[in-house]
């Protein structure tokens, strides 16, 4: 038998062979793999070369957003390089963006697009900073960021020196935030590490691995300000973000408190995360410890790789799932309002045994099957072997590899495991990284795509049995001439009540859809919603047909159907 | 026997491997020695063949409880739920013993069998009342059942025993928010951020493992806790184990370091040096060799290879806080204040120096390199900071009021930093701060 059926056994018996869950009644159909037939060939260059430089693991992210505003989602495919002086930088590999020809066909449209870069590729995310109307992206890196402006038809322009971006940590999650509500969106950049290469680690049978993070130490955050002007100001210090030294790997922007401010939630590997509330004069206090979102329910500084996102309990307030090292459990901490979190992981089934031999990067929370309940989806893949497996060459990164989880949302905070139900998912043991979320095919559900490291991204469309029907809205306001990230969105329906955030930065180094998604479930009509905009003006929309992708205009209060 | 992949392992390891599973082909029946490949296994991480070993050693001597309980572990490292089963034997033959109790709560806890978790913790306090883990234990179950107040009470009881378990002041916070205690929540928060770093939680069963550890990393692992738990001279012996397997660098500044604290400056300081010829690239090595110099040796040496440190890795705050450290003792303020504001200014967060900086330039001696004005603001910025005054940074802003003849202002400061330092009981810190509070009230400003 050779060493990769052994693998993939193994793998199977830890995956599968404690008490497979049959899936939940009516959650039918699949997540398909379609990366073929939709023309997306990528291939994750890792830049492992048996010098277990820990970037190589830390794997790379995906962007998914509208690019050339033709209304259908693009793809962003960020890469990592060879890192030991054996090819040219010439020949080192470039990030990929794969432009939606519509129908869910894509071509690869790296060249023209002027978003090949060839930096040690980490995250990326998108925003409009310029209020042009269009995406911009910026990209970390484990050499220097970059910030590319859109220049509206879906070609982009390297603006990193004339924006005065300048991040020379190893950045990873990046996010846009309008922190100071001046109307222009700044940046935030989870910085990781400071290497010292000098360092080497080795498992304890003497074979060479990757150090962990306690052998480094930690680099500190950085924010950005825009200055309205198409530049930056780097304000890590003045925020007193910058004052923080901890192993930032993962960032989501949203208003914790319910104070119309933006808030910052980071999840630091080893370290305790980081909950900067905004405090309204340019500057943010950590409250992690206070609102229980710093450690896990026992008091353990887990490591935090992605985030999720979303109104989990129907409380109608954003909660938390941070993935985790394996031995931990993915933390899911409920937002209890002024409260503070509970660490609900427990109750939601997350703590089981079985699912604590998982490492977990990507992670989303969406409505996969439109039964109103968020669903979740977890990208997983080792940071250190899988014991009695080692593997070189070719088969490096199997010994790394794992199954991806997908979890039934049952409601009130509570989850099933039916990771089983969707082989092309769950099957293929990759090691997965970055996750993206959006509805690519703009049939009103949420499919993603994964980046494995050292191995193909794979794009899966949500083919899953409806339980109900939806709505997608697009928040946006004219005189900004953009989406208006970190508003707030309550949905009303026959006495139902369900809310969300605009939010496209989460999971793990990757941009989502910039569109809010609402599966409703059994809901028929929408009596209103009333958007809480960034800036406080609040608005109620009604006539609003389900099944549509929707457009909420500022100051219209009407809504306007997408063509 | 179990299929193990020996590939690329360090010899010794294959050596012994091969060794107990030759004797255990002439004798299977052997259970102890089933159980010694067991931990052989299990230590150097190849758990799916140490479970293997501890099922056919139980099998074949059922009395003996460890068999099982090791098992357990390992099932529970593979992630395998069958772990509770062979905690469950564990404890049937051994009855008496409060730590396999404890961990087939944590079991049963983990799978949702909260009655059952509770029973096993109930058992562990009957046999030991003095077990921490197994009060944490129940006061989760608490949480879980929503009785907040019986389960801080618990939480309470468990911290008497055991003050820094991180575990059980989380969870504590946890329950005074859901009481709606914010100060309750923001006092305990702090006494959480205080806490160091906390050793794993010991389990005496499976420290019996730990000689059967062989590799390189093994025995490295195992000086670091031999040395972190002030047992020095075991340690130095673990380090030396170590560079017999191989010897590479980190053995040396370890052994080194052990040197040290056995009052070995020269030996340390050429196992220093061995490690800096190794890897003269390592910023590390060369700053530990230059420490051990600076205070064991040629101080000049010494603090060419501080510098060196530092400007391989600037951003280390250790490292510009030795140099500067060095600096000052050495006299040269010029090459301390140059270097204190450039790292200061380069990166405000490294407090310490600001804070270095700050009374540097309040008390030098050499009138020319002070600057009170700068010295107070920079203590300001740093208090202004912090959520809570720390007194060394009121000790700052008292030597900087002092030097601007501010006498009454910096006895305030002073006074606080007194009063917080005792609070937190740091009486040397005191002791010290009543000599500058005697100072000032003779109208004149410390110097160094």
């Amino acid at each position: 038998m050779n060493k990769l059926s052994l693998l993939a056994i193994l793998l199977t018996l830890i995956a599968c062979g404690k008490s497979p869950e049959k899936p939940a009644d009516g959650f039918g159909g699949e997540l398909k793999d379609i990366s073929a037939q939709a023309g997306i060939s990528f291939h994750h260059d890792a830049g492992e070369n048996g010098s277990y430089f820990i970037p190589e693991q830390v794997g790379s992210g995906v962007a998914l957003f509208d690019a050339d505003n033709d209304g259908d989602i693009d793809i962003y495919l960020v890469n990592a390089r060879s890192h030991d002086g054996s090819q040219p930088p010439g020949q080192w590999s470039r990030n990929q963006f794969f432009r939606q020809e519509g129908e869910g066909r894509f071509v690869n449209a790296t060249a023209e697009s002027g978003l090949g870069d060839q930096g040690f590729g980490m995250g990326a995310a998108a925003g409009d900073y310029d209020n042009d109307g269009d995406l911009d992206l910026y990209l970390t890196n484990y050499d220097e960021d970059q910030l590319f402006q859109n220049q509206g038809d879906g070609t982009f322009r390297n603006v990193t020196t004339e924006a005065g971006i300048r991040n020379p940590r190893w950045g990873c999650s990046a996010t846009f935030i309008d922190y100071d509500r001046d109307g222009f969106l700044d940046i935030f950049v989870a910085n990781y590490l400071q290497i010292d290469s000098t360092i080497t680690c080795t498992d304890r049978s003497g074979r060479p691995e990757y150090c962990g993070p306690d052998f480094q130490p930690a680099a500190p955050d950085v924010l950005f300000r825009n200055n309205g002007d198409g530049t930056f100001s780097d304000v890590s210090f003045a925020s007193r973000i910058g004052l923080t030294e901890r192993r930032g790997l993962g960032v989501v922007a949203a208003d914790f408190n319910f104070d119309g401010y933006p808030d910052l939630y980071v999840a630091n590997d080893g370290d305790e995360n980081t909950l900067w509330i905004n405090r309204k004069d340019g500057s943010f206090v950590d409250q992690g410890l206070p609102m229980g979102v710093a450690v896990n329910r026992l008091g353990a500084r887990e490591a935090g790789m992605g985030i999720a996102i979303g109104d989990v309990s129907g409380r109608l307030t954003q909660d938390i799932l941070v993935t985790h090292l394996e031995g931990e459990s993915n933390t899911l901490y409920l937002n209890q309002g002024l409260m503070g979190f509970e660490d609900a992981s427990q109750k939601a089934d997350l703590e089981r045994m079985e699912l604590l031999s998982y490492t977990g990067f990507g992670v989303g929370l969406a409505d996969l099957n439109l039964d109103a309940n968020l669903d979740l989806v977890i990208g997983n893949g080792r940071v250190k072997r899988l014991p009695g497996v080692y593997e070189t060459g070719e088969k490096f990164w199997s010994g790394y590899a794992e199954p991806n989880l997908v979890f039934e949302g049952l409601g009130g905070g509570r989850f099933r495991n039916v990771s089983a139900a969707f082989p092309e998912y769950s099957a293929p043991v990759e090691t997965s990284r970055g996750l993206a979320f959006a509805d690519i095919d703009n049939d009103g559900d949420i499919d993603f795509l994964v980046s494995n490291c050292g191995g193909p991204a794979r794009l899966y469309r949500n083919d899953l049995q409806r339980k109900g029907n939806w709505v997608m809205l697009t928040l946006y306001d004219p005189a900004l001439k953009r989406v208006v990230n970190n508003s707030r969105v309550l949905l009303s329906a026959g006495g139902k009540k369900m809310s969300a955030e605009v939010i496209p930065g989460y999971s793990y180094l990757s941009s989502n859809d910039h569109r809010v998604h609402f599966g409703l479930g059994e809901i028929q009509s929408i009596d209103k919603i009333t958007v809480t905009w960034l800036g406080g003006a609040v608005e109620d929309f009604t006539e609003l047909a389900v099944n549509r992708h929707l457009t909420l205009e500022k100051g219209k209060g009407k809504a306007v159907e997408t063509p | 026997m179990p299929a193990v992949n020996l590939s690329d392992m360090e010899p010794q390891i294959v050596t012994k491997i091969n060794t107990l599973q030759d004797s255990l082909k002439i004798h299977p029946g052997n259970a102890a020695m089933w159980g010694k490949l067991g931990m052989t296994l299990y230590v150097h991480e190849l758990m799916d063949g140490a479970a293997v070993c501890f099922e056919n050693a139980s099998e074949l001597d059922p009395k003996d409880f460890r068999w099982a309980y090791f098992c357990g572990i390992a099932r529970h490292n593979l992630g395998d739920a069958a772990s509770q089963r062979w905690y469950e034997r564990a404890v049937s033959i051994n009855p008496d013993e409060p730590q396999l109790r404890v961990r087939l709560g944590n079991a049963r806890l983990t799978e949702g069998d909260e009655a059952g978790a509770a029973k096993a913790f109930g058992q562990a306090l009957g046999l030991d009342n003095r077990r921490a883990d197994a009060l944490l234990g129940l006061a989760q179950i608490d949480y879980l059942h929503q009785d907040y107040e019986q389960a801080a009470e618990r939480l309470q009881k468990a911290l008497a025993v055991q003050p820094d378990l991180r575990e059980a002041l989380a969870l504590l916070i946890s329950c005074y928010r859901m009481q709606w205690n914010q100060k309750a929540v923001m006092e305990t928060s702090r006494r959480l951020q205080l806490l160091g770093e906390a050793p794993p939680p010991a389990d005496p069963i499976l420290n019996q493992m730990t000689g059967e550890g062989v590799s390189y990393h093994w025995v490295m692992e195992t000086g670091g806790q031999l040395l972190d738990a002030g047992r020095t001279r075991e340690a130095a012996g673990q380090f030396r184990r170590a560079l017999a397997i191989r010897r590479e660098g980190p053995a040396y500044s370890q052994l080194a370091i052990a040197q040290l604290r056995l009052g070995q400056p020269d030996s340390a300081v050429a196992n220093f040096r061995r490690a800096y010829r190794l890897n003269p690239g390592s910023a590390l090595n060369g700053f530990n060799l230059g420490m051990a110099l600076s205070d064991h040796g040629d101080a000049g040496e010494g603090l060419s290879l501080l510098e060196q440190a530092y400007r391989k890795s600037p951003e280390t705050p250790r490292y510009a806080l030795i140099l500067f450290d060095q600096y000052r003792k050495a006299g040269r303020w010029q090459a301390a204040r140059d270097l204190a504001e450039k790292v200061y200014r380069a990166y405000p967060q490294n407090t310490e120096m600001g804070l270095r900086l700050s009374m540097l330039l309040a008390t030098c001696k050499e009138a020319r390199w002070r600057d009170g004005e700068k010295a107070r603001a920079i203590a300001g910025e740093i208090l202004a900071r912090q959520n809570t005054p720390d007194p060394v940074a009121l000790d700052c802003l008292g030597a900087a009021l002092a030097e601007c003849g501010r006498f009454e202002e910096a006895l305030g400061a002073v006074g606080e930093a007194i009063n917080r330092s005792v609070a937190g009981g740091q009486n040397d810190l005191a002791n010290q701060l009543r000599l500058r509070e005697a100072s000032y009230q003779n109208k004149r400003p410390w110097r160094e």
